[in-house]
């Protein structure tokens, strides 16, 4: 479980997270939305343990983030990070030698899934397989919380259905996964929660169903009113 | 910590490879020369074999460095900080690597120095004669006789002074990218700070040892000469544990 009590993250002249309130329970998948600069990335980075708030308390599993927390902690981040030598197969070595978790036959099966080569370069990689490697590399690693910024984007509408597979079959029993992405529409019909980020907080947060009843609409037309605004 | 260390190699290997390649079509340049016995070739060769072993040295020693930012100021930091590794380890094991670095290309380069030497010696049949135009060489050089223990502390003077010099780059780095991060001038006040931290060792250096041992015509290794040492050793622990620190509680990449 992931819990945030008024967790701040400043930058030189910028609040990117501010007084942020959160619990993310185990076995769920949420929906974490917002439009640019309103403090996703920087809260999913926070919890994988690459941004240190800079006020608030931030736990995982009632500890503070950590060693401990990265090793069950798997989070994607929406940019390429691979070193530039390295092919397909030399990220699943890397990951194999760093994390315990990480399962050289699942990375083999999602590499095939989403028509990767082991020799393939990463950094020559068009955007679209380069997301999916992230993808596999991620959820090739039996974590507890899974961390996915945008995972879908640069990939074409076609796969995009086989990577939104592939995500809710890493939800086993328990594990929790936060996907943050623009597509809304196509994030609705699998998540149990959602989140809505706006200027650095929450501004509405709970079960998708609840959030739907009483607002009265849908997340995507909640998400058009919210950040219409 | 091992692992690190083998991706830490991994990632410098490029610039490895580079030199071997040149190293390699230096020592055939070399080799013809002597076969051909062309002393002018072997002139060449061994001039740019001896400016190619001082440029690896440096260069790879400012790859630490470089390295080292690139692994905080861009996306590739995620490869070092999403794994479960506390900061000792991360930081130690690019300091091990960058020690294995110079020393191993140190031995690689001594190794071919000597192989060439005894080459050529053997060709012409003057080994013995060679060693004693060599000693008599550093003897009317230095003003010293060659004695082990002082070519050892030399050696591992350098060592340390070098690793000193990459740790302090890594602290200043380190806190431009941390504490400094919200500065405007944090490269100017990185750079500023390395000088700072720089004079402050000699300072603390001089004033441990203040006979001033090296200044000396003649070098021994007595206890201010291992003090001298310590002093540089103290300075790169402190640089390696204020690293670490800074990073496990304030990195932001």
């Amino acid at each position: 479980m992931v819990e945030a009590k008024m967790v701040g993250k400043r930058y030189l002249r910028k609040q990117a997270v501010k007084d942020m309130n959160l619990v993310l329970e185990d076995g769920k998948i949420y929906a974490l939305l917002g439009p640019n600069g309103s403090g996703k990335t920087t809260f999913m980075k926070m919890v994988a343990g690459l941004v240190k708030p800079t006020s608030g308390s931030l736990q995982y599993n009632n500890e503070n983030i950590g060693v401990e927390s990265k090793k069950r902690v798997a989070y994607m981040s929406t940019e390429p990070f691979f070193y530039s030598y390295m092919t397909v197969g030399h990220v699943g070595k890397y990951f194999a030698d760093f994390f315990e978790d990480f399962s050289m036959e699942r990375y083999e099966e999602l590499i095939a899934r989403m028509d990767l080569k082991m020799t393939d370069k990463a950094k020559e990689l068009s955007s679209g397989l380069a997301a999916k490697l992230k993808i596999a590399a991620t959820l090739a690693r039996d974590a507890q919380l899974y961390m996915l910024d945008e995972p879908l984007n640069g990939i074409d509408i076609i796969a995009r259905e086989s990577v939104i597979q592939t995500i809710v079959e890493a939800a086993t029993e328990g594990k929790t996964i936060v996907v943050s992405s623009h597509l809304v529409d196509e994030l609705e019909p699998i998540v149990d929660n959602v989140v809505f980020m706006k200027q650095g907080t929450v501004v509405i947060e709970g079960d998708a169903e609840a959030v739907r009843t009483e607002r009265g609409k849908s997340i995507v037309d909640l998400y058009k009113e919210v950040y219409a605004e | 910590m091992g692992k690190l260390i083998k991706y830490e190699f991994r990632k410098q290997l490029l610039s490895k490879i580079v030199v071997g390649v040149v190293i390699a079509a230096l020592e055939i340049y070399f080799a013809l020369g002597l076969l051909l016995e062309k002393e002018g070739w072997l002139g060449m060769a061994t001039a740019f074999l001896i400016f190619a072993a001082f440029i690896s040295l440096f260069y790879f020693s400012f790859e630490s460095i470089v390295t080292y930012s690139n692994d905080l100021r861009t996306k590739q930091s995620y490869m070092i900080f999403l794994t479960p590794r506390n900061m000792f380890q991360v930081v130690g094991a690019k300091l091990i690597t960058t020690i294995l670095q110079i020393v191993l290309t140190g031995c690689a380069f001594a190794a071919i120095a000597i192989g060439d030497v005894l080459l050529v010696c053997a060709k012409f049949g003057k080994v013995q004669e060679l060693f004693d135009m060599l000693k008599e060489f550093f003897k009317a050089l230095t003003g010293v006789e060659i004695r082990l223990n002082e070519v050892a502390y030399v050696i591992l003077m350098m060592l340390v002074a070098w690793l000193v010099f990459i740790a302090m780059a890594m602290f200043a780095i380190t806190l431009s990218t941390t504490l400094l991060s919200n500065w405007k001038y944090k490269g100017v006040v990185s750079v500023a700070l390395y000088f700072a931290l720089d004079w402050i060792v000699a300072k603390v250096a001089t004033l441990v040892v203040p006979t001033g041992f090296l200044q000396s015509e003649y070098l021994v290794v007595n206890t201010e000469a291992w003090a001298f040492i310590g002093v540089y050793l103290g300075a790169l622990a402190l640089c390696y544990v204020g690293t670490a620190l800074l990073l496990e509680k304030k990195v932001s990449v």
